[in-house]
């Protein structure tokens, strides 16, 4: 990955309501996924969701400065933590669900979120395609990004789902590209 | 197309949303599953959907009225003013029964005629507009074990007339310990809508979830949602599913 792929890919999430599949992986994806949440929350000033599938809420903080983020700028879905049997974090903000976590606890907390009220996101991040799809069968992957699509296009979020191109999620991976305004592969270059 | 605002039926949108038709005046439903599934959540939203439209609702139950007070106050939506402002009006039926001269402990054909009678006249003599009857099963059974199933028909047409609209809430009986069949319901003919709520192993956490089995003459979501009731919300999603025949 270069620093032209960053940026566009950087420019393409501003665009308020669309929808990115990027492909990306190792130490691209970390600079790339700490890169989305800064400049979301930093320089954008937006609120929005992350969908914790790689990492337990503890985990995710050493990756990214969460406690530098302004403050309720990200809520996380934390679906690692209790399959883990980690020690529960004291990081606001973040959501732990019961492991093994199913998708439809994951939209039900979705829903909680966007129809709250306290706070409007105006993006939803899933950190990895790859990890969110393992025990799911396509099919119901493939409803699940079909509700979700539609669910943040109603509302007008922005919508970014990185995949690290894993083995076995190529045909996920090609279904939830039909459903996405952007398709970007970050690991073209490397490959 | 959608009814005005009044229609709604639960005053919970996305529940509200899956069933196109307008809450038709005479409606008769059932609301059934196992315990713990979210059956008297769903029965108290229906009356305070009532409420906050300034109609007349009540509630007939076999359980202390103190404690569907309580149940409601846990409520968000709930506004304590309905039941002092008499919109609310909670019925226990033993107590329905004893001021009646019934002995709830030996009633015979004739009583459960006046019981019957007395509930209707309760409904037209204070307008109510929604009745919930929660739980709906000893009162089944109690018409059941007379002969007098029939009844259910006749409230139906009572409430077309009094303009009126009525949930059973009918608890299924996994266990068996009411010597019902597991996952028996009682005249599933008679009714306009049949809601079914369960508790379903998702093959990861298990999940409650919400299936609308029956909305007559009206065009509604057959698909089945999780859902997740708590006092202060709502909430639900699609049940996700294998297509078959494609893994």
């Amino acid at each position: 990955m270069n620093g032209n792929q960053l940026s566009n890919f950087l420019r393409v999430t501003d665009e308020q309501g669309s929808h990115i599949h990027v492909k990306v992986s190792g130490e691209a994806f970390l600079r790339t996924f700490t890169s989305l949440i800064e400049k979301q929350t930093q320089v954008a000033k937006r609120k929005g969701i992350l969908i914790s599938t790689l990492w337990s809420a503890n985990a995710l903080s050493r990756r990214v400065s969460l406690s530098n983020l302004p403050k309720n700028s990200l809520r996380i879905i934390d679906t690692v933590t209790m399959s883990l049997g980690s020690k529960e974090t004291e990081i606001p903000n973040i959501i732990t669900l019961p492991a093994p976590a199913s998708l439809e606890s994951i939209l039900i907390e979705i829903e909680r979120l966007m129809t709250e009220g306290k706070e409007e996101y105006s993006f939803l991040i899933i950190d990895s395609l790859g990890a969110l799809s393992m025990d799911h069968p396509h099919s119901v992957m493939f409803e699940f990004f079909k509700y979700l699509t539609n669910r943040l296009l109603e509302e007008d979020v922005t919508f970014i789902i990185f995949d690290q191109d894993l083995d076995g999620t190529a045909a996920i991976s090609r279904s939830i590209s039909t459903l996405m305004d952007h398709n970007i592969n970050m690991m073209k270059v490397e490959k | 197309m959608h009814g005005e605002s009044g229609d709604h039926v639960f005053g919970i949108e996305k529940l509200d949303n899956l069933t196109t038709g307008r809450m038709e005046p005479g409606l008769l439903g059932l609301i059934y599953g196992p315990p713990g599934t979210g059956k008297t959540t769903l029965g108290s939203h229906f009356l305070f959907r009532g409420a906050s439209l300034n109609q007349n609702v009540c509630l007939l139950t076999y359980e202390p009225t103190s404690l569907f007070t309580r149940k409601f106050q846990r409520f968000k939506c709930y506004e304590s003013s309905w039941l002092k402002d008499g919109y609310i009006s909670i019925f226990m039926l033993q107590n329905l029964m004893e001021n009646i001269g019934i002995d709830p402990e030996r009633i015979e054909v004739d009583d459960l005629d006046l019981l019957f009678d007395v509930m209707v006249q309760i409904i037209s003599d204070m307008d109510m507009k929604r009745v919930i009857i929660d739980p709906g099963a000893p009162f089944i059974d109690l018409l059941n074990k007379n002969g007098r199933g029939s009844y259910l028909t006749e409230l139906k047409i009572d409430l077309v007339k009094l303009n009126a609209s009525a949930f059973i809430v009918y608890d299924i009986d996994p266990l068996f310990v009411n010597k019902r069949e597991p996952g028996y319901i009682p005249n599933p003919n008679l009714f306009d809508v049949m809601i079914k709520l369960n508790r379903e192993d998702s093959g990861r956490s298990p999940v409650n979830t919400l299936h609308i089995q029956r909305w007559k003459d009206a065009p509604h979501s057959r698909s089945i949602y999780v859902i997740d009731m708590s006092s202060d919300s709502v909430i639900m999603a699609p049940r996700l599913f294998p297509s078959e025949g494609l893994e």
